[in-house]
């Protein structure tokens, strides 16, 4: 039942990332709702299968409404899971600052692995603009984070 | 940290290629997701649209009756263009000018946005069905908003823009300069590689030139706010801001040949 209560709420995530979000955009950028989940489940103890599977759904919902040809997302979000998975068996990542620290991270790294990887499809954009869109949507991501922690928890 | 064994890698591998399967399926899937979650899309994206009437329900109001006010204004104006029209329709009859073809404008709404940073694009609850076509172009009553990319059977997306992957052959209003503008996922448009005696001027109006078959001439883009000399002082760009305020847009206009 929690299982189909949680694939339901990533799915609404998705569709509230791709409508309502763009209400709550700070400087044109907006949080990734679907990658703070991601992190979110993966932190959470889920069993490894689990985790990798809502994964997959949220990567694979991210390429469908971002409106890219590549399925990037669909390839990184399970990556990103496991690794996490892996990693928060050797560090304690337990408090909302060291999550929010740990998101930032994910989210830069995703985007600058995401944005390379479609390099070669999409034209450049500003310096400035790639940078500002770098820092920012981590940033929002991880003030966002403590918020979807505390609407997900209850699900673990 | 990590200890991998036979078995590890094999997992690992097979689970590769498993993702790397069903990521080649998105494409075929991405259609059919979108158009089972049209109703959905379409509640939430309501929602927001009566939650901001609600919040901004006074500036609306005012606005309401500014608009009035310059409808009255404009009927007259249109009226006395409306003359103007037929009488330049009656001379190129005289002059045996070749008709422009005539366009069908198709009206949808906006059902969700790209979720991510990197793209600036919408999908709309209009597809082949309604006779959408890959590659019409969106407008709105203001100007040009962008470029069907993928029209399916019930929705299509949209690419706007401001998007860096769009660009549009464009020209000077006033000077006849021709350009071409591109999208930088902002509030704004560049024009690149303008010679250093090209002939642009702030706030210049800026129209589609129609060199291209994609989009009609004339259609309104924007106005120049800012030229400025490029770093290696060989060219000049310039700034557009678009003449629709392409960051909450709600209806979307296709034109159909």
């Amino acid at each position: 039942m929690k299982k189909a209560l949680l694939f339901a709420i990533i799915v609404a995530l998705g569709m509230f990332q791709a409508t309502l979000l763009n209400y709550f955009r700070i400087f044109l950028v907006k949080p990734d709702l679907l990658l703070i989940s991601m992190v979110i489940i993966s932190l959470s103890g889920t069993p490894v299968f689990l985790a990798i599977s809502f994964s997959l759904v949220a990567g694979m919902l991210k390429d469908i409404f971002s409106l890219n040809p590549s399925s990037v997302n669909t390839i990184l979000f399970p990556l990103w899971s496991y690794l996490i998975i892996r990693l928060s068996k050797k560090i304690s990542i337990d408090t909302n600052l060291t999550r929010a620290f740990f998101l930032f991270t994910i989210v830069i790294v995703n985007d600058l692995v995401a944005f390379s990887l479609s390099l070669p499809t999409v034209s450049p954009v500003s310096s400035g603009i790639f940078c500002k869109i770098l820092i920012l949507s981590p940033l929002y991501a991880a003030l966002v984070s403590p918020l979807l922690f505390k609407l997900l928890r209850p699900l673990f | 940290m990590f200890k991998f064994n036979q078995r590890k890698i094999t997992l690992l591998l097979v689970a590769a290629l498993g993702i790397l399967f069903v990521s080649s399926l998105i494409a075929p899937l991405r259609p059919a997701v979108i158009n089972t979650c049209r109703f959905p899309l379409i509640f939430f994206s309501s929602i927001g649209r009566e939650a901001k009437a609600l919040i901004f329900y006074h500036h609306n109001f005012i606005e309401n009756r500014r608009l009035r006010s310059e409808i009255d204004l404009l009927a007259q104006r249109l009226n006395a263009l409306n003359e103007a029209s037929l009488e330049n329709v009656r001379l190129k009859n005289l002059l045996s000018f070749k008709k422009d073809s005539s366009y069908k404008v198709i009206a949808s709404q906006v059902i969700g946005r790209s979720v991510d940073n990197w793209s600036s694009a919408v999908i709309i609850n209009k597809g082949r069905f309604h006779g959408v076509e890959t590659g019409s172009v969106a407008v709105s009553f203001l100007g040009l908003l962008g470029k069907v990319v993928d029209a399916d059977s019930l929705t299509s997306r949209v690419t706007l823009i401001n998007d860096p992957n769009l660009s549009v052959s464009a020209i000077d209003q006033r000077s006849r300069q021709e350009c071409l503008v591109t999208g930088t996922l902002e509030n704004s448009l560049i024009m690149r590689y303008l010679p250093k005696d090209a002939d642009i001027a702030l706030g210049d109006v800026i129209v589609s030139s129609g060199l291209t078959q994609s989009y009609p001439k004339g259609l309104l883009i924007g106005y120049v706010v800012d030229i400025t000399e490029e770093f290696s002082g060989l060219n000049k760009y310039a700034l557009i801001k678009p003449a629709v305020n392409l960051s909450n847009i709600e209806e979307v206009l296709i034109i159909v040949r």
